[in-house]
């Protein structure tokens, strides 16, 4: 166990170096923030000299170079556009985008889970059938439509939610909360709808398909033969052995939720890691691009460690292995 | 009778009450956040717009876009290159500190000394030269018609306060020396920094002790950024935020049909035009020998194939006003005499394009900005549509703004959009000196192998020293001209501002978007 563990943390290292080197690669086509920087009225010789200034003139290489060399020592530059020490800047909205998905994962297991076992459990039901339609639209619908249909309903018509930020937030240590104002929990309503509506749908699909399949598995009949109550059968072991999927992807959702709420987060204007990388997309922030890339890299692989770990935990087979 | 008169009575004292105790405040949404409250760390004209309530310059633009005094009394010039400022006497700092020549000075070589982004607007200043607390004597290396209008967008910073938070230059992208700027403002301006969380909330509160006369009405401004296009309107239709600038074009009849908002409309100082490669001899992609548009001719027939009432009628919804020449009607010595298009006229066009040798027609690649200008994409694609219908097959090539940015100073695109507006200057100067001359390193940054013509050239260095009115409208009218017969600049329109609000907002809209908000009331 403890080599698969070190031998994940070698893997983490690498898919880290080649996430941020590839970035250096891409950012030669993405544009240039000295016009951000120094205005329009700049004169080329002005901007040939900031270019310089910030090592931008030098081949892609030798900017992944310097950039690794302060990167160890944990100095990930300043970003262009906010002029606050990336490392800084980047852990100051990770709070908003963790409490956001955090929110949402549990809402769509909540709610996902028990969807999932009631269309396995009866899957010609017309109630199945609705819900199976529902989680349809859930998953073909684009986030920025439910995220903007929700706003005209609950901001603009109804005038109960707030459009847009994050409400009042209390300040525990370097991490940021809304959870404990009212205007705080209110904010994340929509957005935690907006992004649970998918994962709802995926998770519920997902638990239906695998526990069907569970279901007609030998050892269900066996319990059945044993008299177990239809609860211990379902729940005990039919769910239990259906959830390692559901396990995996939630694990690779909340990742990539976490790294690209992306559209959410725009849509609401929330002052999370999206929004962040957004707007450093769009100013060409190179500071923060790499540093976020570097540490989206970090997250997902050690996302995938921590979903391995869970995995010996649910299925004691693969402890032996 | 006494029952019915004591609820009145009540209410009406209530509702007394309620009107004293309701403080101005306008909320205020846009679509980026300001990169700091440094007003020296970028030369950027948005932050700049929002940064004027906080920070003065010796002189600023009125209402009218005209320039009056502010921190500078008054003004003398002593010689061609010495100028004489008598600084207002009873202004203080938000902080408290008296405003006097030494923080002029500080403010100088904080903003123009070598690694600055503002080192360039200030480079024709020698030196500055206290002559006692109130009193300063820039000396200048030439002669220079525009000392004041660039000192409009140069604002003053209190040496004290600068020194004590260790931001006595401006932000380092290096070393993030100066980086307190960030959250904290100190300037003479009427509001004052209250409170600031980048990317989330700004608060700006009335500055009681304003050496100007008050004429706003406002307590508080709190200014929200929202990126996405639609929410910002839906935090306007919500009643969440008072005001929106730039409201997007798509949604402008919501907008109105909505009750109690408002959207008001001002010409802006932007021009919008073809910009093209006139010096290379090929033309890549075009799939013919040589260059097109080295061909005045060719040019010519380009721009008679656009149809800018059309543009203005179904993509502009009105909101455009279709112009000949670089320089907006409300742009200081506009000649209206030479705002004359080139009539809309294809078989012309088709004409002219056969006499230059093209009948066959040619493939022209355009390069359109996403979102830098209104309605960019639209326009580009309509222009394909007509250009189609002269024998010109366009490639459109979109690029994102922060691409564009780069790309074109650099040379990228043979054919290109763009559009200026001269600030901060607010003068011809500013739009020649950038878009119109030669490209040198100092000069024509964004006319990149564009139309070159010696004499214009050499006007346009004139026009930067010329401070005799009379000559200055002869030059500048000259190189108008100049460009627009020879069609140095595809033109198309000037844009129109489209500021959305809710009815209690009097605002004005003056064509640099520079939100003035010692000039708004709300009721």
């Amino acid at each position: 166990m403890i080599t698969l563990v070190l031998r994940r943390l070698g893997s983490v290292l690498l898919v880290m170096l080649v996430v941020s080197g590839m970035s250096f690669l891409i950012f030669n086509y993405l544009g240039d923030p000295v016009n951000n920087i120094l205005g329009v009225n700049a004169s080329l010789n002005e901007r040939e000299e900031l270019r310089r200034t910030l090592g931008l003139d030098q081949p892609s290489y030798v900017q992944f170079w310097h950039f690794l060399q302060r990167a160890v020592v944990g100095d990930f530059g300043i970003s262009y556009r906010n002029r606050l020490p990336v490392l800084e800047l980047i852990l100051s909205r990770l709070p908003a985008t963790v409490e956001l998905v955090m929110c949402a994962t549990v809402l769509a297991l909540g709610v996902g889970i028990p969807m999932g076992v009631y269309c396995a459990l009866r899957p010609k039901g017309a109630f199945s059938r609705l819900l199976q339609m529902i989680s349809l639209v859930g998953i073909s619908i684009p986030q920025f439509l439910i995220g903007m249909l929700l706003i005209l309903i609950f901001s603009v018509e109804l005038r109960w939610l707030s459009a847009f930020g994050r409400g009042e937030v209390v300040q525990i240590g370097w991490w940021s909360t809304g959870l404990l104002t009212d205007s705080g929990r209110k904010a994340l309503i929509m957005p935690v709808i907006t992004l649970a509506v998918f994962q709802i749908s995926m998770i519920m699909r997902l638990v239906q398909g695998e526990m069907q399949e569970v279901m007609r598995a030998d050892f269900i009949k066996f319990a059945r033969a044993r008299g177990l109550t239809d609860r211990s059968v379902h729940l005990r072991h039919a769910l239990r052995n259906s959830l390692l999927p559901v396990v995996t992807v939630v694990g690779m959702q909340i990742g990539s939720l976490i790294a690209f709420a992306i559209v959410c987060e725009a849509v609401f204007q929330w002052p999370g890691v999206g929004l962040l990388i957004l707007q450093a997309i769009e100013y060409a922030d190179f500071p923060v691009m790499a540093a976020y890339l570097a540490m989206v890299g970090f997250g997902f692989a050690m996302i995938n460690l921590t979903v391995d770990m869970i995995y010996l935990f649910i299925d004691p087979r693969m402890r032996r292995g | 009778m006494k029952l019915l008169f004591k609820p009145l009575i009540l209410a009406a004292g209530l509702a007394a009450l309620g009107t004293v105790a309701e403080a101005n405040s306008l909320r205020f949404a846009e679509s980026q956040d300001v990169a700091s409250m440094d007003p020296h760390a970028a030369r950027d004209d948005f932050a700049l717009s929002l940064l004027c309530n906080v920070y003065e310059g010796l002189v600023r633009w009125n209402a009218d876009l005209e320039l009056e005094p502010a921190l500078a009394e008054s003004w003398e010039v002593i010689s061609p290159t010495e100028w004489k400022f008598n600084l207002r006497k009873d202004v203080t700092f938000h902080n408290g500190n008296p405003f006097t020549a030494d923080d002029v000075i500080f403010s100088y070589h904080r903003a123009g000394d070598t690694g600055s982004p503002f080192a360039g607007l200030l480079e024709p200043i020698a030196e500055v030269v206290k002559v006692d607390d109130h009193t300063v004597i820039f000396k200048i290396k030439r002669k220079y018609a525009l000392l004041l209008n660039d000192f409009a967008g140069w604002y003053i910073m209190d040496k004290e306060f600068q020194e004590s938070i260790g931001a006595e230059k401006p932000l380092d992208l290096m070393s993030n020396a100066g980086g307190a700027m960030q959250t904290q403002a100190n300037g003479t301006g009427p509001f004052k920094l209250m409170e600031r969380q980048p990317d989330v909330k700004t608060v700006l509160a009335a500055n009681p002790d304003w050496w100007d006369e008050r004429k706003h009405n406002l307590d508080e401004i709190v200014y929200t950024p929202i990126t996405n296009n639609a929410t910002r309107v839906a935090a306007l239709l919500s009643g969440e935020v008072d005001f929106i600038r730039n409201a997007p074009p798509q949604d402008l009849e919501r907008i109105e049909a909505t009750p109690g908002m408002k959207v008001m409309r001002g010409p802006h100082l932007r021009t919008i035009f073809y910009g093209m490669d006139q010096q290379s001899d090929t033309l890549e992609g075009s799939g013919v020998e040589g260059n097109p548009l080295k061909s005045p001719a060719v040019r010519q027939a380009i721009a008679m194939s656009i149809d800018i009432e059309g543009i203005k009628r179904s993509i502009m919804r009105d909101n455009s006003n279709p112009v000949a020449t670089q320089l907006a009607p409300q742009m200081p010595f506009y000649d209206a005499s030479l705002d004359v298009r080139f009539p809309y006229d294809p078989e012309a066009a088709k004409a002219l394009l056969a006499e230059a040798g093209y009948a066959e027609g040619f493939t022209l690649p355009i390069t359109c900005p996403t979102g830098a200008f209104i309605n960019d994409e639209q326009i580009c694609q309509a222009t394909a549509g007509m250009l189609a219908k002269i024998g010109i097959t366009a490639q459109l090539n979109m690029v994102t703004p922060v691409q564009y940015d780069a790309g074109l100073p650099a040379g990228d695109f043979d054919f290109y959009m763009l559009g200026w507006a001269g600030l901060p200057t607010i003068d011809p100067y500013n739009i020649f000196s950038a878009t119109v001359h030669s490209p040198t390193g100092d000069l024509g940054a964004w006319n990149p192998n564009g139309y070159s013509n010696p004499r214009v050239d050499e006007l346009i260095i004139l026009i930067g020293e010329e401070t005799d009115l009379v000559k200055r409208q002869e030059m500048i009218s000259e190189v108008v001209k100049t460009q627009r017969d020879e069609v140095g600049k595809i033109m198309l329109h000037q844009q129109f501002l489209t500021w959305g609000m809710t009815d209690k907002v009097n605002a004005i809209v003056p064509g640099d978007e520079y939100t003035r908000f010692w000039y708004y009331t709300m009721n």
